[in-house]
């Protein structure tokens, strides 16, 4: 067997070649499975987290290229039809892949790169050559059998061939690196498809470019009509399968890992998310597993049970507590070490409800666990140190203010019993003076002492006057101490004038005033306190008699229903003294008569109004006055009626 | 002559009251606290009880409880006096079965006529 390039001879004594088409359809696939293989795996080198990892794939890959270049050119050739009986250099042929696998693996290493744009023509370069390399030494394996083979190679046109693998190399992987790389999906693996078809031209069209450069001659000049003795179906067959086979297994098994690695990938995203959310709790958060050691937990977590060693996964739940307790980090356990983390493993091992522990600085813990079934136990441990504070405090003021409260219920009662005692330890010794002083004045005129009289009349009067001072000053204590009780019931009051009126005409009399009454026909019945209208009215009328002198007097008792309800109105009008605007406006005030020199004058103790306006006032009604100096004053009081009587 | 038991532990009140109802044609017995009051209604049997509310031992109250109580003192009206103006003292006196009530200084025209209202009912 000799070869070299062609030397120009008649080229019609070469001989005839052909091709079987479907063999070449075959060869063409090969390559282009074995190219998608190959593609495929460099996706896998890249994505590669460990370099064994990343060499195994790179050898996965090259043997795979390598495999299905050199099964495309085996295959190519057996679709060779010559002349003459050819067999083929076992050794030759085995060692025509090394180049190829080679040249893979340097293409795989290339494009396998993060960054590769300029290497593309590097690995294009290198892998044309490689399959050039393949292919021209795989045709030196051919030898003919009965006679002289003699190849001869057109240098132009072999040139071409290692062009066309290293140009059509150069397309694919830029295909696979510009749109492969950038998109996802199906978008990915049509441009995969589309790199790995131009990468089986590549590889073919080399080859039978290369042929075409290739002319064969026998040496002997006559050509024997032998069919080459090789049983070539069989051959084709398990070249073919085991090449397919490779590719196959190497593309299968590129999924399946992509597959596996973005089942890791994900798992890892959710469980960064998950630990992100644990992370977000504020709460201190750990879940402790079914054996009860410490999973997972929290930097709160940590930061709340701070004692010292640091708490690692794996932990049992009970070194925890007890560490933390012996530590000194939770005070409901200081002194009683035992018998607290018993309890706390009751609580732990059966959690029911929430409870709350104390921590070392005075902090408040509230601790909520629960069991997930076949899972273990979740536990939250939540600050409530301000609400805890915030509730010692609320206690404390809720203390104070109770005995605020009693101390001050103690001062009214005191103030009440004040009052009461007052009034009778001043009432009593008042009786007796007036009651002997009656009974003086009595013997007195009996006998007819005059001087005895005048002064006896003296010592009453005054008396009677201290005793209706003491009795104003008890009411207003009472009223202001809120003690003044109300007697309300439904008074008939015709009775009630006549006996007011017939007390009080003495005071009338005295400075010669005419007291007229004038009462509507129907009055219907009131609702008042009897002892406190009688005492409103006779202050009233009593008044109206002191300040006034030798005028008139007219007592008016009237039904207003002009509005909603219905009321009593009793109206006290003078001619007497009369009082300013600035008298009239502090007229209710507790102890101010119009001016100093009345008190003098008129005696009272300026409170008799006072008491008066805060009966009117407590019974449901209101006073009111109106007064010019010199002409006299008009007291209006309206008291509510008993509707329907 | 009606007899009148006055019950009174102010000396001078007692002393004042009773002779002056003396003097208007009453026969009195005095009494200083509740308890003697409650006995001598019994033994003395009066026409009349005046009864002073705020007393020593016993108060007026409770000797009225004790005296409308009892069935041999239970006829005898009760008038209760007392030095506190306050409504309830009116209250409590008749809810403790005073027949009828009159407030300290004692006013006598007015006291009379309360007590011959009674007598003359009986």
């Amino acid at each position: 067997m000799n070869h070299y390039f062609y030397d120009g001879r008649d080229l019609s004594t070469a001989l005839e070649t052909s091709y079987d088409a479907s063999l070449v359809v075959q060869s063409i696939a090969i390559a282009s499975l074995a190219s998608y293989a190959a593609l495929s795996v460099a996706g896998r080198i890249r994505a590669a987290e460990s370099s064994n990892k990343r060499s195994i794939w790179l050898l996965v890959g090259s043997f795979t290229m390598g495999g299905g270049v050199w099964a495309m050119h085996f295959i190519a050739m057996l679709a060779l039809k010559l002349p003459i009986a050819v067999s083929y250099d076992v050794f030759i042929t085995v060692l025509s892949t090394v180049p190829v696998i080679l040249t893979s693996y340097v293409m795989l290493e290339v494009i396998s790169r993060p960054k590769i744009s300029k290497l593309i023509i590097l690995a294009s370069v290198v892998m044309g050559l490689g399959i050039g390399a393949m292919h021209y030494i795989g045709m030196a394996a051919m030898q003919g059998i009965s006679s002289q083979l003699i190849m001869m190679f057109e240098s132009r046109l072999v040139g071409i061939s290692v062009l066309t693998a290293v140009v059509l190399s150069g397309v694919a992987l830029t295909i696979d690196f510009l749109v492969g790389r950038n998109k996802k999906g199906s978008d990915a693996i049509l441009a995969k498809i589309g790199a790995a078809l131009i990468m089986g031209f590549a590889v073919s069209g080399m080859h039978y470019s290369g042929m075409a450069a290739t002319y064969f001659f026998a040496d002997d000049s006559s050509p024997n009509l032998v069919q080459s003795s090789l049983n070539s179906a069989a051959l084709v067959f398990w070249v073919s399968f085991t090449s397919v086979l490779i590719a196959s297994l190497a593309i299968f098994i590129t999924i399946v890992d992509s597959r596996i690695q973005q089942a890791t990938r994900e798992e890892a995203v959710s469980r960064s998310r998950m630990r992100e959310a644990i992370e977000s709790i504020a709460d201190g958060f750990c879940l402790f597993d079914m054996e009860d050691c410490l999973v997972e937990c929290n930097q709160r977590y940590r930061e709340i049970m701070a004692y010292g060693s640091p708490i690692i996964p794996g932990m049992p739940f009970e070194a925890i507590m007890r560490e933390a307790a012996e530590d000194g980090l939770i005070l409901d356990a200081d002194g009683c070490l035992d018998e607290w983390l018993s309890e706390r493993m009751t609580r732990h091992r059966s959690p029911r409800e929430n409870f709350v522990e104390h921590f070392r600085n005075d902090r408040w813990m509230r601790v909520s666990e629960r069991r997930v079934w076949n899972t273990g136990t979740v536990a939250i441990l939540t600050d409530i140190t301000e609400l805890k504070q915030t509730e010692i405090e609320l206690s404390k003021a809720i203390a104070e203010a109770q005995k605020a409260r009693a101390v001050a219920e103690e001062a009214n009662s005191a103030k009440s019993d004040f009052l009461a005692n007052m009034s009778h330890e001043l009432r009593t010794p008042m009786n007796a003076i007036i009651g002997y002083s009656e009974m003086l004045l009595e013997d007195a005129r009996a006998s007819k002492l005059d001087d005895t009289v005048s002064d006896l009349l003296k010592i009453h009067s005054s008396a009677v006057h201290l005793l209706s001072v003491i009795n104003e000053i008890l009411d207003l204590s009472k009223i202001e101490a809120g003690k003044m009780e109300l007697y309300m019931e439904e008074i008939h009051l015709p009775s009630v004038i006549s006996e007011v009126t017939n007390t009080v005409q003495p005071i009338i009399d005295k400075n010669v005033n005419k007291l007229r009454i004038h009462c509507s026909e129907v009055i219907p019945l009131i609702k008042a306190d009897s002892i406190k209208l009688r005492q409103i009215l006779l202050n009233l009328l009593s008044n109206a008699g002191k300040f006034t002198h030798g005028g008139e007097i007219n007592f008016t008792v009237s039904v207003d229903n002009a509005l909603d309800d219905d009321w009593i109105v009793f109206t006290v009008s003078d001619t007497g003294i009369g009082m300013s605007t600035e008298q009239v406006d502090k007229v209710f005030d507790a102890f101010t008569q119009a001016d100093n020199s009345t008190t003098r004058k008129y005696g009272g103790t300026g409170l008799g109004l006072t008491i008066t306006k805060k009966f009117c006032e407590m019974m449901g009604g209101s006073i009111s006055v109106e007064s010019v100096p010199a002409v006299g004053s008009v007291f209006i009081v309206k008291l509510p009626a008993v509707i329907g009587s | 002559m009606n007899k009148i038991l006055l019950v009174e532990d102010n000396e001078f009140n007692r002393d004042m009251l009773s002779r002056r109802l003396i003097k208007n044609g009453f026969d009195i017995t005095v009494a200083v606290d509740g308890v003697e009051s409650v006995y001598l209604a019994k033994s003395v049997q009066p026409d009349l009880i005046l009864m002073d509310m705020s007393l020593p031992v016993m108060d007026g109250w409770e000797a009225t409880l004790r005296i409308k109580d009892d069935p041999v003192t239970r006829h005898i009206p009760v008038i209760a006096l007392t030095a506190h103006a306050m409504g309830q003292d009116r209250q409590k006196a008749l809810e403790a079965g005073c027949d009828e009530y009159d407030t300290k200084p004692i006013e006598l025209s007015r006291l009379l006529s309360k007590i011959n209202k009674f007598l003359e009912a009986s």
